[in-house]
């Protein structure tokens, strides 16, 4: 593990030395909407990072005489149903949303990634099994099916995000797959397996950087579908227990007062989605940087 | 069971053919019909019955809808009231005889008699309903008998005064053998005969002539399903429907402005109260919960998030129950210091509290946060779990929780059982943990447990109301109960309707006055 | 890669992974915490069940038989066209799945004549002005409708269409009218995909020699755009559709709430929240099957609409 993570610490740093000095950084910084998505994430992680730091009130105090207040200079975003803070809520839901699509995306990511590399690398019939496992998650609708977990474990943030976590992993390993089957057969490889380097040290120091770069693309863009799926779950009635200040949630309940308190519902609604067309953006900024092949699709939004 | 049911090959032709009338009936229909006489209503469940099958009688619920109607119905002041049938005495301790209402026609013009009724508790009610029934009516299989065309006797299983007053409920329902209900094929007496159904969209009745007691004003009624508040009240602002119930609370002050829409609010036969575990630590230390209760400002509920819909509750029981007691009860006003006072004395040690609530009960998430924010004052955390139905039962079957906040409502005038099923150690709430582990839920035992039978078997009304009373008293005394608001409901109409007529019980709503002024 | 054995291939994976999908979703009664049998019996009951009745349950139901052999007894059933009945009606579950499938195939088709309506022009114009503000201010415009949770597009079109504007009705089905601001949220979220499909499609057909030719012979630039080069591109955009199935399901389960519409997700919603457990696996593996089918129709036709595709590769 500590030897994958080395040798993707090492990719990434060759890639970032590589952006610096080639044109990659310009090709990236050429179309303002990459710059707008990498503005957009960073943004948003500063406010994950500092939030509960800089938010001026604590995010679960009720104060009853002053709920359902509009924007003032008090209150920025204005008042909950039950009096609290919403740009308070909002800054601490900042870590716990972006918190969930980087538990949920991580979980896919490094499930996905093993069963792609090792499916791509062994190939025969371990292959072939391996992608029938993909074919068989991919069958499923990913929303349908983690409601259905979700419902049948419980309403809570962990059987949410566990939900979502099992829904999401097989386009990683179908993508990781094929790449690692394109990568496999160039001369670099052959030649270290000429040199009887081990399999293990093959996958993780000449498959596992060139994939890097696709599924990094692909984490991105899945950032911005697990935070709707996670939306989409609360609304549902399966996500955070209150009085968790997380966004799909604080959106669900403030839709009773759209019309009278419009603020409660659509500064979260807002909040998620810059979330999502950041990452989005980012995603495909980073594709034409990281993936000129266009390997990543994301035709399937879960 | 199944073998009443059609094949599985006519299921899916039925099927098939259904759906491609529904791809067929896009056709636009009028959303607002001005016709007069015909309005279009909104209950706050499904009136076609998805879900539960304790509100699904045959397809329809069997609720609002007027289309059937059981012997005996509720005054506005909770009495039993003559319907279909007249009168009723008690020949001896167990034995009521009833008589029925001559004239009377079905929907399919035949004259209701004794024998449809026995059909209709023998059939229908005791033995297809289940056996929670029996301890419901107090009243097993095989004791209905025809006495002679227009009189029935009913034996029950115990000394039960409250029997006229419990069958006054919109399920217990008379029907002819003929009709089969589990086809969707329902055969009524009401002052409407069911028209159409469409699944979880729709139902619509018309106006049955032949009514006994006159034909109703309208023509015609649509029951629309809309189950989520804001959806309702959205419909109603919009013009697609009449009359809707249960606005969105936090949509009720904008509608009171609305020079178009009319507002009524009604005492219910429902209040709103957490009952705490008695049987689990630390909630089985009477301090703890009588500092619960001294945490909770029930004023300041209602003022805030209710937005002034509900009275403030003393007691378990809506006050429209007139054994009901209020004022009898001890006081438990804001105090917060005392409320500390009491959870150091107790056996709390700081650990989480867990508390249940619903995730439909409408404002149940506000709610429970309240409670959340106020016991966090005086150092008590509570964690809240929001479960839908199944999970929350789950729960509470295995007594696995401390508190549960949620809504009691009797929607039979007779409410005994109300007090019955949450708080006698044989009641339904405490009846199998009490067996399996002598324990239960919200039980005292004891002096309540024989409170609660003297006043169930009363025929005395004052002696009735002494028992239970003083039951209630013991209850609050020793804080089984956390009492939050008595409940109202809203009803918002469009401002040209006129004839409501509304009850105490929400589900007991007459439509047969119901005109438009234009 | 020759037909016959490609088809053969095509088929036989597909088997394979039906029958994956049938052990998933039977597997999922298993994630229950606690015992399915007593878990469906204090539903039924409206009680705490007892060791003989729920023993008795088990014998009923075949819950006492070794799993694997209670999975085969399910799946004889399933593959006679039985998915069983409902816990708390007497409905059958293929009745249930009919009864709510139009309104959720209506709600479908419509969202992708939206996401259509919508994708192509904002596609092609993208494509035409490559590079230039107009090219990204539609690929942005066409990502803003994904980015937003689809139930809160849902209210905020209530909002504007049906309260405000009074142009649409709030909630419902059965008329056009009530198909419209369900179809459109739920277009708007796919619309993002094809949108950038019809551009890159409509890039890579731009690019042919042939279109020199067309121009050359003295068309007008924008009917040799729109005639040909679209015609082409849609090719791609056709395809995706089959793969789309899973995104409009995802899709309308939140919308048919949000509308008040009575299909297969509020169907799965209500049968979840019920522990209605036979109807949820029954919506469950429908939904997959119809996916796993679906596309592999989609990739046989692919050959048809597109002869320069050449069977047998990857199909992402």
């Amino acid at each position: 593990m500590s030897v994958a993570l080395e040798s993707i610490a090492s990719a990434v740093g060759r890639r970032y030395r590589a952006l610096r000095t080639s044109r990659t950084l310009a090709t990236f910084c050429a179309n303002p909407l990459n710059v707008a998505g990498l503005s957009i994430v960073t943004a948003i992680t500063i406010a994950a990072v500092i939030g509960p730091l800089v938010a001026p009130y604590d995010p679960t105090t009720q104060d009853l005489a002053n709920r359902l207040q509009g924007p003032s200079l008090a209150h920025p975003f204005g008042t909950d149903q039950l009096g609290r803070d919403l740009l308070s809520r909002l800054l601490y839901g900042a870590r716990l949303s972006l918190g969930i699509a980087v538990a949920v995306t991580t979980i896919r990511l490094v499930l996905g990634t093993t069963i792609g590399l090792l499916a791509g690398y062994t190939g025969g019939w371990v292959d072939e099994a391996l992608m029938r496992l993909v074919d068989i998650q991919l069958a499923f609708p990913g929303l349908v099916l983690a409601l259905v977990i979700a419902g049948i474990l419980g309403p809570s943030l962990r059987n949410v995000m566990l939900a979502l976590a099992v829904v999401g992993w097989a386009s990683y390993a179908r993508l990781v797959r094929g790449t690692v089957l394109a990568t496999k057969e160039r001369d670099f490889v052959r030649a270290a397996r000429l040199m009887n380097v081990s399999r293990f040290r093959i996958a993780t120091r000449h498959l596992l950087p060139n994939v890097a770069g696709p599924v990094v693309v692909l984490a991105t863009l899945n950032m911005g579908t697990v935070i709707l799926g996670t939306a989409g779950l609360s609304f549902i009635g399966l996500g955070a227990q209150p009085p968790t200040p997380e966004w799909g949630t604080m959106l669900a309940d403030g839709r009773h007062h759209l019309r009278t308190a419009w603020w409660i519902a659509n500064v979260p609604g807002v909040a998620i989605m810059c979330t999502v067309l950041g990452f989005t953006l980012l995603g495909d900024g980073l594709r034409d940087v990281l993936d000129p092949n266009h390997e990543t699709t994301l035709e399937k939004r879960t | 069971m199944m073998d009443t049911a059609p094949t599985r090959r006519q299921l899916l032709t039925a099927g098939v053919g259904a759906g491609i009338v529904g791809l067929a009936g896009c056709a636009e229909t009028s959303l607002d019909a001005e016709a007069d006489g015909t309005f279009t209503i909104v209950p706050t469940a499904d009136p076609t019955g998805t879900g539960d099958s304790w509100d699904n009688w045959g397809g329809m619920t069997p609720y609002w809808t007027r289309v059937i109607e059981p012997l005996v119905w509720g005054t506005d002041g909770m009495q039993p009231q003559p319907w279909l049938a007249t009168d009723w005495t008690a020949t001896d301790d167990t034995t009521w005889v009833f008589d029925l209402r001559e004239g009377v026609t079905f929907h399919n013009g035949d004259e209701m008699t004794a024998d449809d009724v026995v059909h209709s508790f023998e059939e229908d009610i005791l033995t297809e309903r289940g056996d929670f029934v029996h301890g419901w009516l107090h009243v097993e299989p095989g004791s209905v008998d025809r006495i002679d065309d227009y009189t029935v006797s009913f034996e029950t299983t115990e000394p039960f005064p409250g029997f006229p007053g419990t069958i006054a409920h919109n399920m217990i329902d008379i029907q002819p053998a003929e009709a089969d209900r589990r086809a969707g094929e329902i055969i009524g007496t009401g002052p409407f005969t069911l028209a159409e159904m469409e699944q979880g969209q729709q139902l619509r009745v018309e106006r049955f002539e032949d009514y006994w007691g006159g034909a109703p004003e309208p023509t015609e009624l649509t029951f629309r399903a809309a189950e989520d508040a804001t959806t309702r009240t959205d419909l109603l602002v919009a013009g697609e429907v009449d009359l809707i119930y249960e606005p969105a609370t936090s949509r009720i002050d904008g509608l009171r402005e609305r020079g178009d829409v009319r507002i009524e609010t009604e005492q219910s036969s429902g209040s709103v109260f957490v009952s705490i575990n008695i049987h689990r630590e630390p909630t089985d230390d009477a301090d703890l919960r009588r500092a619960l209760n001294y945490a909770i400002s029930q004023d300041e509920i209602v003022t805030t998030v209710l937005e002034g819909v509900g009275q403030p509750a003393s007691g378990p029981l809506s006050t429209v129950i007139d054994w009901a007691a209020d004022e009898e009860l001890p006081a438990y006003e804001r105090d917060r210091d005392r409320a500390r006072d009491l959870v150091s004395q107790s056996s709390y040690d700081g650990e989480e509290l867990t508390c249940l609530v619903e995730n439909d009960m409408d404002d149940g998430r506000t709610l429970v946060q309240i409670l959340q924010e106020e016991y966090e004052k005086i150092g008590v955390t509570l964690d809240v779990e929001v479960l839908e139905s199944a999970s929350l039962r789950d729960r509470t079957d295995r007594g696995e929780f401390h508190l549960e906040l949620g809504t009691s409502q009797s929607n039979s005038p007779a409410a005994d059982y109300i007090m019955w099923e949450n708080f006698h150690t044989m009641g339904i709430s405490n009846k199998d943990l009490y067996e399996a582990e002598g324990t239960g839920l919200h039980n005292l035992g004891g002096e309540v447990d024989e409170l609660i039978e003297t006043g169930f078997q009363s025929h005395d009304p004052d002696e009735k109301r002494e028992a239970y009373v003083a039951a209630q008293r013991e209850i609050m005394d020793a804080g089984v109960v956390i009492p939050l608001f008595y409940r109202e409901y809203v009803v918002a109409a469009d401002a040209e309707l006129e004839g409501l007529d509304l009850h105490p019980i929400d589900k007991f709503a007459q439509w047969g006055e119901l005109t438009r002024t234009t | 890669m020759d037909t016959a054995p490609y088809l053969v291939h095509r088929f036989g994976t597909s088997l394979v992974v039906l029958a994956g999908v049938s052990v998933v979703t039977y597997g999922l009664l298993f994630l229950t915490p606690g015992d399915p049998a007593e878990v469906i019996l204090s539903q039924q009951l409206d009680r705490q069940p007892s060791e003989a009745e729920i023993e008795a349950f088990r014998a009923e139901h075949g819950m006492d038989e070794p799993v694997p052999l209670q999975y085969a007894d399910w799946l004889t059933d399933v593959l006679r066209g039985d998915l069983g009945t409902s816990y708390y009606s007497d409905a059958s579950i293929s009745a249930l799945i009919l009864d709510a499938l139009p309104l959720t195939l209506e709600l479908a088709a419509a969202s992708v004549v939206v996401a259509l309506a919508l994708a192509i022009p904002t596609g092609v114009l993208s494509a035409v002005h490559r590079g230039t503000a107009i090219d990204r201010a539609s690929q942005l415009g066409a990502l803003v409708g994904v980015s937003m949770p689809n139930f809160w597009l849902g209210y905020l079109l209530i909002l504007v269409f049906a309260l405000t504007l009074g142009v649409f009705p709030v909630a419902g089905a059965g008329s056009y009218s009530q198909l419209v601001l369900p179809a459109v949220t739920l277009g708007t979220g796919m619309a993002a995909v094809l949108t950038r499909l019809v551009r890159s499609s409509m890039l890579d057909v731009l690019d042919e020699g042939y279109l020199d030719t067309a121009r050359s012979k003295g068309l007008r630039e924008r009917i040799v755009v729109y005639k040909h080069a679209l015609r082409n591109a849609l090719v791609p955009v056709v395809t995706i559709l089959g793969v789309q199935l899973g995104a409009l399901l995802n899709g309308a389960v939140v919308i048919e709430i949000v509308f008040q519409r009575p299909g297969l997700g509020m169907l799965l919603v209500d049968a979840v929240f019920e522990r209605n457990y036979p109807v949820v696996q029954g919506i469950t593996l429908f939904t997959a099957v119809a996916f796993v089918v679906t596309n592999l129709l989609v990739d046989l036709s692919y050959r048809y609409l597109d002869p320069r595709v050449e069977l047998g590769g990857d199909p992402t």
